[in-house]
């Protein structure tokens, strides 16, 4: 099982943060722990085995109320 | 004005002319709009049907199909047909009715939480809090719905909102939800290890998949075959991206692709993927496909590139940028082209089945064949996958099928949906007794707008592909397949007003074909077939693609 930070910018609209936190349970990462900077940055930590990081990236990056995904560190 | 005429002026203005819906408590501000509005309505019998309709249209025009509905019942009756354009990449936008903003989170009358049912399968949603935020909320909606990859949008309606009133023209207010990013051009580098692979490859293959159709390349893409001289094998939603016999043709691949093409793919030492996603009903045991091929993956939506077959060469972006420099690239090698040519020989379909029975894919490629250029829709089981390996198509749009949700009763609805998207055209739809019987109401919106679709039924009294599934890989244990207590179909039909040409035996195919071809108005074809037929050649799951079974296993238990 590996640890991963994902630093997420979002738009400030309802729903934004659930539906992005729902989008990385779906594809099969769990949610450790997130953390809200506002209504428009959330840093949320996920653990998956064997799962791509990249590809979550992607989806979350096609979601129309996230601006942009960081990769932080992995533990 | 309020908020419901609003919506329907936002729609007409978005070059919407048709809807179609099912009215209801939540939504009636906007059933009231449509009464002095350009749009025309066309009610199905079941929401579902009308969600399956608009992505039926949507499939053959290439717009966004619209469906409304009211909320509670009528929201989650859409969700299947909202569901089904997700995975399909079908642009739609449903409207629900929602209950009054004041009594949301009340547990109210008809209140379910819309969004959150449908957040998982679509681009994206809007609660519309303000009427003031509508217009932009539409206008979104239909960029959102149809750029980039296609895909499923909904706007959820309280009913306080479509009632209050606004000024005539109200101002745009920006909505909540970034601009849609519209990058498209491939990187050149990329490009350039892609031609360079395209040009070395002793064995490459051409993979084609809903992408083609969906970028609008299609004669794009036949340009790009006829130049490269590649073999091509198409993806379920990939079949017509070639015409049916064209020489460079294997078929479709996967767990029931032909056997020309999945040999082709597993030999090939380079894969060049247009418009896939790697679907596992495609792959077969995934890390056994294609298992000496470089990939190059062409695709617009970057959360495929990679997702299921890591690439040797991504391009991410428009199919038709990648086309256009593809075509200056050299020829496949001759030698390779032939081998698979032959192979394509060697495993032909053969239509010589013996007995007087209807031969149910001989109907298929006679029917089809027949009809050339008509839409053919398709249920879902066994009807499904050889209408995908015997019907003749000369366009993937002529090809409407559920791939990725594989949704029993999609057939009728979508082929209503066709029917309007081209009141001229001709439209077949291929079912089974079980799909039939899924969204059988709406043989009533078929009869009610006088739509001359033509329903071929494929009735071998059980639920055909789970019962080849039980008999192959669970002993003939069967459980739950049995519809020999079917309804009187031509009964059925008749109380929809609708006439019925029975069939049961061979001998009468030719004539059915020609009286299809010649009927002017709707028409139910119950074809009587043998309930023991199997699909052929079948890939058991997870084994490789190249382990294709002709006949059902002495001893396979995959549970
Ligand atoms: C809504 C829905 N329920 C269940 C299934 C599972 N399923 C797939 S094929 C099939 C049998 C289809 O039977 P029929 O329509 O008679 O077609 P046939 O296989 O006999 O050609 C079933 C139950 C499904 N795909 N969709």
């Amino acid at each position: 099982m590996s640890r991963y930070t994902l630093i997420v910018q979002l738009v400030d609209a309802p729903g934004a943060l659930v539906r992005a936190l729902s989008l990385v349970e779906r594809r099969g990462f769990r949610v450790v722990d997130a953390r809200t900077e506002g209504a428009s940055s959330v840093t949320v930590e996920v653990e998956a085995a064997g799962r791509s990081l990249l590809n979550l990236k992607r989806q979350l990056e096609n979601l129309w109320d996230v601006e942009g995904v960081a990769i932080g560190g992995s533990g | 004005m309020n908020g419901a005429e609003l919506l329907t002026r936002e729609l007409e203005a978005q070059g919407v002319d048709i809807v179609f819906g099912y009215p209801g408590g939540a939504i009636m501000p906007v059933y009231d709009a449509l009464v002095d509005s350009r749009l025309a309505h066309v009610l199905t019998r079941h929401e579902q049907g009308a969600a399956l309709a608009a992505n039926g249209y949507a499939r053959v025009t290439g717009r966004a199909g619209v469906c409304l509905a009211t909320s509670g019942p009528g929201a989650t009756n859409l969700v299947t047909g909202i569901a089904d354009a997700f995975l399909d990449s079908v642009p739609l936008v449903a409207i629900t009715g929602q209950v009054p903003s004041p009594a949301m989170g009340t547990d109210a009358f008809q209140e379910v939480d819309t969004i959150g049912i449908t957040m998982p399968i679509v681009k994206h949603s809007w609660v519309v809090r303000d009427v003031r935020d509508l217009r932009d909320i539409v206008r979104r909606a239909f960029v959102i719905a149809t750029s980039g990859r296609p895909g499923p949008v909904v706007i959820d309606l309280p009913k306080d909102v479509a009632v209050r009133a606004v000024a005539e023209f109200p101002e745009l207010r920006p909505a909540t939800a970034r601009e849609p990013r519209i990058d498209v051009a491939p990187d050149d580098e990329a490009l350039k290890q892609a031609i360079d692979l395209l040009t070395t490859a002793n064995r490459p293959v051409v993979l084609a998949g809903a992408g083609v159709a969906l970028s609008g390349c299609v004669d794009a893409f036949r340009a790009f075959a006829s130049d490269y001289r590649a073999p091509v094998v198409t993806t379920l939603h990939g079949v017509g991206v070639l015409p049916t016999g064209d020489e460079l043709l294997l078929g479709m691949l996967g767990m029931h692709g032909t056997k020309a093409a999945n040999l082709a793919v597993q030999e090939s030492d380079l894969l060049v993927c247009m418009g896939v996603r790697f679907d596992d009903r495609a792959t077969g045991r995934l890390d056994e496909f294609a298992p000496d091929a470089a990939v190059v993956h062409v695709d617009i939506d970057p959360a495929e590139i990679g997702k299921r077959r890591r690439p040797t060469v991504a391009l991410q972006g428009d199919l038709g940028a990648v086309l256009h420099r593809f075509v200056a690239g050299s020829p496949a090698p001759e030698s390779w082209l032939a081998r698979c040519d032959a192979r394509r020989r060697e495993h032909a379909w053969r239509y010589g089945a013996p007995g007087e029975g209807v031969h149910a894919p001989r109907l298929i490629r006679d029917l089809t064949e027949a009809t050339r250029g008509a839409t053919i829709a398709c249920d879902v089981g066994q009807h499904q996958m050889w209408v995908a390996q015997h019907g003749v198509f000369e366009r993937p749009e002529h090809h409407l099928t559920s791939g990725g949700l594989g949704t029993m009763g999609f057939g009728i609805p979508a082929a209503i949906g066709a029917q309007f998207a081209q009141p001229d055209g001709s439209v077949i739809v291929f079912t089974g007794d079980g799909s039939f019987m899924m969204n059988v109401q709406e043989l009533a919106t078929i009869r009610r707008y006088d739509l001359p679709v033509k329903i071929v039924l494929l009735d071998n009294s059980c639920l055909g592909l789970v019962r080849q599934w039980q008999e192959c890989f669970f002993d003939r244990r069967y459980s739950a397949i049995d519809l020999s207590d079917n309804p009187d179909f031509s009964a059925v039909a008749a109380s929809f007003g609708i006439p019925t040409l029975r069939v049961t035996r061979d001998g009468e195919v030719a004539d059915a074909v020609r009286r299809i071809h010649r009927s002017t108005g709707p028409l139910l074809v119950w074809v009587t077939i043998d309930a023991r037929e199997n699909v052929w050649p079948l890939v058991p799951p997870d084994l490789a693609n190249d382990r294709m079974l002709e006949e059902v296993p002495k001893c396979l238990d995959t549970r």
